[in-house]
């Protein structure tokens, strides 16, 4: 049985001042963000700074925009046609949106992990070195490097270490899930993107996960999407509530889950709309 | 229904291809008792085997009843006959059921067995009677009127040539010239011409029934002369060492159509001996044997006159059947106690009678499709008049006695090479625009392109052929070195736009987006091929002295057809484009998006997305597209016919055509009569063409649904 | 250069060269034959060419543009062309000439060089004759029963031969087939009473006297024939051609007679409309080389039609089972296994089942059951129209299956729930909900199942098609249709003239016109089809919704 040691909840520091973070705390900057769908606008000058070493995570009811948000943060947006972004994302002080930026290049700085768990058919060991592959990495040393730091740090290695070569297809949920964000730590990025990362996975599945979470933040920026508002709770630091495209509170998680701002929030934390 | 239809498709080919691979089978019809006098000396049969005759050695000739009728009773005697006066030595059948009667004075008669069929009273009745094609008289076969003692015969409508050893040791050949025609009148005039000749003996004389050879056994050698020359018989050729030390020529017959020699020996074996161009020109080669007995020596052979089929007959009585072009050994037992002392085939080769002291009797012979073996069909045969084994497929000659060369090798050949080109062609071409449609392509765009393409599916391919045959073919020919220059100026021309489009500014590209490339690419592709074909005079003059076809057959030695390899892999490759373009692009289309979204998030390109990811996924789908084009490559009918020569050749080259089994069928089979070996070896390769995509289809769909298992599980 | 390679993106515009190079040729291909079809019915100019061959003699050609093409100047080496010739390539001109009765080839090259003078004379007619095809030249006068006349009288002249000539067509195609084939009745009944024993003296006095009466009938009508042939060949057209030679052409053997270069763009535009027109309707002439394609189509749209009453219900049952009653189990894999393969047995295969099973099997044992009488000539034992239509049933009827259960599949479950919930029993479901909303998807099967059957040749050349067939499967006479003779088909058409026929060059562009005809027959089907299939799937992707 693993349950969520109270710690993670006490241990948080002294709140940041979000609105007035220093470009060294500040791992991504959020600028007057707008996103439309053809027509349709779906994130309204959104602007925010994310910081460094912490959990973000978004909530919002259904639709909100939390999920485009953060497809913008590592430009997967882009596969959609007919989808066109005013504004400016910086990471580390770097417009991701710049004239000059190789996206592909950009998402191995930003690596992301989906709803849904998404191992591509190939073996787990080929799974966790994929992002390593495209890079052109052939050396079989830091390949067998990188899988076993990865799935450690990702808390699959114990389960899966006599079996690297088996189909990635045959694990269960939860370790392919697991699995996913092994492959996205493998190339070390620095953001990492959780886009509802448990909503498909049983509830063991989820508290494994979430521990995990909890790893990660010592080495990165970790940005979640939830739609559980007890999730958001367990792991973030920071809470961004949104609602039909607006950034309506941004504040760290206790301040946000206990004392909300705006009757907004208050509503839908306690349960009015969702 | 549809499983019923299959299978009923499936058991109705077997059901005509199975009797090409039976056996031969022989069973006693029935047996009448005759009155001989003396010896049997000869015996035959009508054509619906229902009237026999037999001649004795006391010189008659009678026709019994064989089977009953409505006007005669079985065993009844219907017509008996003297031939000569005296006793008759011996009687020599040659072909066409013509019988020499040489008496005990050797003198030389011709007869021939007539059988008239009338219907009185609506049932048939058969009439038979004796004639005498060469008249009535005794021939005058030997100028000096000496005693013939072994003879060689054969004729035709214009000559008659007798080739004959006499008792006072001459070897003479005579020839009969017809006044007219032999059909109609038997008038002649008799030439002779006597052959240089030392010998105690002659066993055998043999004359080909195109009268250009007659072949002369004497003891284990035998002399074959040449008969062509109208002022000398010279010896073409000596035959020494037919048969191992220790063994004897025992028999000697020609087969059908006289090209080859059958000789049997006392070590039962027979062996078949034809001219073939060797490297010190014709010569006589002994090409395959046959074993008719372990233990007992091979004393007669005979043969059919229009099948390559020959039945030996051993000491006790024992009969083997066999069939030369399929190596076939057909049937082996025992049809009487000792030699039969006289034997015929039917002259449909459906039944044989023999003579055994006071009883004649019929056998049926039930040997349809003797021709048809798996070594025939499938293995290299040794057919009449070639310089070595070969697989040939010609199914049908300009005579009778031809021999068909049923070799499937050429024609499956042809049919693997035809799909083999269609596929180099159309696989690039269709998985690239599938690729591209599927993965690259603008919703909007990819609803107009996708039907398009697939619209090519739905056009005739009869009209394709037509195009590929009347258009292309020309087309092709007149601007070869063009063709040849598209395999570079359109991959050239599609990198330097590329590469243009790359070096274009931002504003450009967004009002260009790199998702029209297919539209920007037409001009640009066309152009590409303008460019070619306006070069390819130029081209043509510059590097192959003006004429591409001259500098092909006449420098590089390769024959050139117009309608080639060439021709129908490009014309049955847009046949099957669609096919493949279809269904490969369903398969990289249905890869779900997650899995590409995780690989581009990733930090993977899109290409290496496409390559690393999708197309693995997608690889099953891909490959039963790839199986399901080349299932109707395989199948294709018209494009094929109406684009090759339809010559059935065993070459890979791109500039020669080929037959297929698809266009064989249709070619032949309008023409080939029910029921024969040639019609059920045309289902055969139906049959053939239906395993081979039955397999193919079955892969692909078992494929298939794999895949669509594991998609639900992704 | 090496980053650009590194983004894939060279590759990806590759690909994308593989569609439009397949774009391109299924458009050039739709061109090429659209234009070749169509400039077959469009009228051509007729040029004169005054010619000086190598020899320095002199020569006018007088015909229709057919092809041009350019050749390298060295294949010409060996001709001494008698000047020098300073390009790479000659251009040379194919020469349609026609007048077969005073060439042996009615096609002739021209290099261009040689060409000293072209002109478009106004006065040049083409006669388009029944027989030795076209006629290129001038109208040297018109003989009116022995006397000359004036040239105007052309048209009117024309208009009272064809009006004859259709009268002697009825008379030969209706009245006298009718005899002819009440004749053979009347035989194969004599002859059915032999075989049964029952032919009495009655019966044959009966039978001869009737034979006698249509004999008789057959007298009368063949002097008519008699009469009209004589008034048609009564007047003459004397025709100067380009080599100066009169000929004289009789009117019974013109059908036209065109002054194309006198046309306008209306004119031109008119004999357009007026060839397309007798394209389609009339019979061909010269073992298929001219005329129309009547009886091909005819016997295309009839085998057609019968497919389709074969393999409708057929298809559509199995569907539905498949789909509505078969459980998912290993037979049902097992069936569809079995529908892709029927699908991808080639169609050469049908045929030889086709020849083999229902000509031979099938319908030898019919004529034996049925038809001892006409024996030992066969009337279902070969083949005919029937077994081609039987074969190419069995042929498409996958493609009848698989679209039909595509349909069925798209209806959503609710809906039969619905049914089922309001106490229907699952036959009355089926019948009343789902074949009514299955039922454009069943259409759009059948539809593509004629396309696929319209263009298919190889198995009906083994079951029924010929060249020629004398007689058209539905005719006048009882029992109107018959299922037994064979038939023309345009696809076959195409086979046959272009590649069986003995002048191909000559018959190339109405093998062109006959292509455009089936293809725009079958594209036409095929779209109507995914029309139907695409609207379908709106309707229902809005009700899942």
């Amino acid at each position: 049985m693993i349950t969520v040691s109270p710690k993670t909840l006490n241990d948080v520091p002294a709140p940041l001042d979000l609105a007035n973070l220093t470009p060294e705390q500040t791992a991504l900057e959020i600028k007057d963000l707008n996103l439309f769908y053809g027509e349709k606008q779906a994130l309204q000058n959104i602007s925010m700074k994310i910081p460094k070493g912490q959990v973000t995570a978004f909530i919002g009811p259904s639709g909100c925009g939390k999920s485009t948000l953060l497809r913008c943060i590592n430009r997967m947006n882009d596969l959609v046609d007919i989808c066109r972004i005013e504004g400016g994302i910086e990471l580390n002080g770097e417009d991701i949106y710049g004239k000059h930026v190789d996206v592909a290049a950009l998402r191995r700085k930003v690596g992301m992990v989906f709803q849904r768990p998404n191992p591509f058919p190939k073996s787990i060991y080929e799974n966790v070195v994929y992002g390593l592959r495209i890079t052109g990495e052939k050396n079989r040393r830091v390949l067998d490097e990188a899988v076993e730091r990865s799935l450690k740090a990702a808390a699959l290695w114990n389960e899966v270490k006599d079996r690297l070569h088996d189909s990635a297809l045959g694990l269960s949920g939860g370790q392919q899930q697991r699995l996913v964000i092994a492959r996205a730590i493998a190339i070390e990025p620095e953001v990492l993107l959780l886009d509802e990362p448990t909503s498909a996975l049983d509830p063991i599945s989820t508290l494994t996960i979430e521990e995990l979470i909890n790893d990660l933040k010592k080495k990165y920026t970790v940005v979640i999407v939830t739609h559980n508002m007890q999730q958001a709770a367990r792991v973030s630091d920071q809470t961004a509530f949104m609602y039909m495209g607006d950034l309506i509170e941004y504040s760290d998680t206790n301040t946000l889950f206990t004392t909300p701002a705006k009757k907004k929030t208050e509503d839908y934390i306690t349960g009015r709309y969702g | 229904m549809v499983l019923f239809t299959l299978i009923l498709i499936f058991l109705y080919l077997l059901y005509v291809i199975k009797p090409i691979f039976e056996s031969a089978d022989v069973e006693p019809v029935n047996e009448i008792s005759v009155q001989a006098n003396g010896q049997i000396l000869a015996t035959g049969l009508d054509e619906l085997k229902e009237v026999a005759y037999l001649i004795d050695s006391q010189g008659s000739m009678t026709f019994y009843q064989m089977s009953k009728s409505d006007f005669r009773d079985q065993g009844s005697e219907i017509l008996s006959e003297q031939l000569v006066q005296g006793d008759i030595e011996q009687v020599i059948a040659s072909d066409n059921g013509r019988l020499l009667i040489v008496d005990e004075q050797g003198q030389v008669q011709l007869i021939t067995a007539k059988f008239t069929a009338t219907y009185p009273q609506d049932s048939r009745d058969i009439t038979p009677s004796i004639e005498y094609p060469l008249g009535e008289e005794v021939l005058p076969v030997d100028e000096q009127e000496g005693k013939v003692e072994r003879l060689g015969f054969a004729m035709n409508e214009e000559k008659a040539v007798v080739v004959a050893y006499t008792e006072d040791n001459r070897l003479i050949k005579t020839t009969f010239v017809a006044e007219d025609d032999f059909n109609y009148d038997p008038e002649f005039e008799a030439v002779y011409q006597e052959i240089e000749f030392f010998g105690p003996t002659v066993d055998d004389i043999k004359v080909t029934p195109d009268l250009r050879m007659a072949f002369v056994r004497v003891g284990n050698s035998v002399s074959v002369y040449n008969l062509d020359d109208e002022f000398s018989v010279d010896k073409k050729a000596e035959l020494n060492s037919i048969v191992p030390n220790g063994v004897d020529i025992t028999a000697t017959a020609l087969l059908s159509g006289g090209s080859s020699i059958l000789f049997g020996d006392s070590d039962g074996k027979v062996s078949q001996w034809f001219e073939v161009a060797g490297k010190s020109g014709r010569e006589f080669k002994k090409i395959r044997s046959f074993t008719a007995s372990k233990t007992e020596p091979v004393v007669e052979i005979h043969t059919e006159m229009f099948r390559k089929s020959f039945f030996t007959i051993t000491p006790s009585g024992e009969m083997g059947i066999f069939y030369t072009t399929s190596d076939a050994d057909l049937w082996h037992g025992n049809i009487a106690q000792k030699v039969p002392s006289a034997l015929a085939i039917a002259p449909r080769a459906d039944a044989i009678i023999f003579a055994d002291q006071a009883r004649l009797s019929l056998l049926k012979v039930d040997n349809q499709h003797p021709e048809v073996t798996w070594k025939a069909l499938w293995q290299e045969v040794w057919y009449e008049g070639y310089p070595e084994p070969d697989y040939i497929w010609q199914s049908t000659g300009g005579v009778d006695d031809f021999e068909s060369k049923f070799s499937l090798v050429p024609i499956s050949f042809g049919t693997i090479k035809a799909a083999a080109y269609a596929m180099l062609f159309a696989m690039p071409l269709a998985l690239s625009a599938a690729i591209y449609t599927a993965y690259f392509m603008p919703p909007g765009l990819r609803k107009k392109v996708k039907p398009t393409i697939e619209l090519m599916e739905a056009l005739p391919t009869v009209i394709l052929g037509f195009l590929a045959g009347l258009w292309l073919a020309p087309l092709i020919e007149d601007y070869l070195p063009a063709i040849f220059l598209l395999l570079l100026t359109l991959p050239i021309a599609t990198f330097l736009a590329a590469f243009a489009w790359y070096k274009l500014p931002k504003e450009m590209k967004v009002k260009l987006p790199e998702e029209w490339a297919p539209i920007i690419l037409i001009p640009v592709l066309l152009v590409a091929g303008f460019l070619s074909f306006a070069l390819s005079p130029i081209l043509e003059t510059v590097f192959f002295g003006g004429d591409i076809r001259q500098f092909i057959t006449n420098d590089l030695g390769i024959s050139f057809d117009q309608r080639n390899a060439l021709v129908v892999g490009i014309a049955m490759g847009f046949a099957v484009v669609p096919t493949i373009f279809s269904m490969a692009e369903d398969a990289i289309f249905s890869v779900p998006k997650h899995l590409t979204s995780g690989s581009l998030a990733l930090g993977a390109t899109p290409w290496q997305t496409l390559i690393k990811v999708v197309l693995l996924t997608a690889s099953p789908g891909i490959f039963s597209a790839v199986m399901m084009g080349l299932g109707r490559a395989v199948g294709e009918t018209m494009i094929v016919l109406m684009a090759t020569g339809n010559t059935p050749i065993l070459d890979w080259s791109i500039f020669q055509g080929m037959r297929t089994l698809s266009a064989n069928i249709a070619v032949e089979m309008p023409e080939s009569e029910v029921g024969s070996s040639h019609y059920r070896i045309l289902f055969l390769a139906a049959f053939v063409l239906f395993v081979f995509t039955f397999v193919f289809n079955t892969l692909a769909e078992f494929v298939r649904q794999r895949l669509r298992e594991k998609y639900s599980s992704l | 250069m090496k980053d650009w390679f590194k983004t894939g993106s060279p590759w990806v515009w590759l690909s994308a060269g593989g569609v439009s190079l397949s774009l391109i040729s299924v458009i050039g291909l739709l061109w090429l034959i659209a234009s070749n079809g169509l400039s077959y019915f469009w009228p051509s100019q007729i040029h004169q060419f005054d010619v000086v061959d190598e020899h320095g003699k002199q020569s006018v050609v007088i015909g229709e543009i057919y092809d041009r093409e350019s050749i390298p100047t060295v294949q010409l080496a060996h001709l001494d062309l008698g000047r020098e010739i300073e390009s790479e390539t000659i251009e040379r001109i194919l020469v349609k000439t026609g007048n077969r009765e005073l060439v042996s080839l009615d096609f002739r090259w021209i290099l261009e060089p040689l060409i000293t003078q072209r002109s478009l004379p106004e006065d040049v007619a083409v006669v388009e004759r029944r027989s030795n095809g076209n006629f290129y030249g001038f109208i040297e006068k018109i003989v009116l029963d022995g006397k000359d006349v004036d040239s105007s009288k052309l048209d009117e002249l024309l208009e009272r031969v064809n009006e004859f000539q259709a009268q002697i067509s009825e008379l030969q195609k209706v009245d006298i087939g009718a005899i002819n084939y009440q004749l053979e009745r009347i035989r194969l009944k004599e002859r059915k009473h032999i075989l049964d024993g029952t032919l009495t003296e009655d019966v044959k006095a009966d039978l001869v006297s009737q034979s006698d009466a249509l004999k008789a009938e057959y007298q009368t009508l063949e002097k008519e024939l008699l009469a009209l042939r004589k008034e048609v060949s009564r007047d003459q057209i004397v025709m100067r051609a380009m080599g100066g030679e009169t000929v004289a052409i009789n009117f019974d053997q013109i059908i036209k007679v065109t002054f194309s270069n006198q046309l306008g763009v209306i004119g031109k535009f008119g004999v357009f409309i007026e060839q397309i027109y007798g394209f389609i309707f009339d019979d061909p002439r010269e073992a298929n080389t001219e005329g129309g394609v009547f009886p091909a189509i005819f016997g295309t749209v009839l085998m057609v039609l019968l497919m389709t009453v074969i393999v409708a219900p057929f298809g559509v049952i199995a569907a539905i089972y498949l789909h509505e009653y078969a459980g998912k189990n290993a037979f049902t894999k097992l069936l569809r296994i079995a529908v892709i393969n029927l699908a991808g047995v080639p169609s050469i295969v049908y045929g030889v089942f086709g020849l083999g099973f229902f000509v031979y099997m099938v319908g030898g044992n019919l004529d034996r059951l049925f038809y001892p009488e006409t024996l030992p000539s066969p009337t279902f034992g070969t083949p005919g129209v029937l077994w081609s239509a039987i074969t190419l049933a069995i042929l498409t009827l996958p493609v009848v299956i698989v679209s039909t259960e595509e349909g069925l599949a798209r209806i959503p479950s609710s809906m039969r729930h619905g049914s089922l919930a309001l106490g229907a029993t699952k036959a009355e479901t089926l019948w009343r909900i789902i074949l009514p909303i299955a039922s454009p998807a069943i259409m759009t099967g059948i539809i593509l199942a004629i396309a696929r059957a319209a263009g298919e040749v190889a198995p009906l050349m083994l079951v029924g098609v010929v060249k020629m067939a004398p007689t058209l499967p539905l005719d006048g006479n009882f029992p109107f249709l018959h299922l037994e003779r064979k038939f023309m088909h345009l696809g076959f058409h195409i086979y046959d003239v272009g590649f069986q026929s003995p002048n191909v060059e000559a018959a190339r562009p109405l093998v062109y016109a006959t292509a455009l005809l089936l293809v725009t027959i079958i594209v036409g089907l095929n779209m109507t089809a995914v029309n139907i299939r695409n609207k379908l799937r709106e309707k229902y992707r809005a009700l899942e919704h």
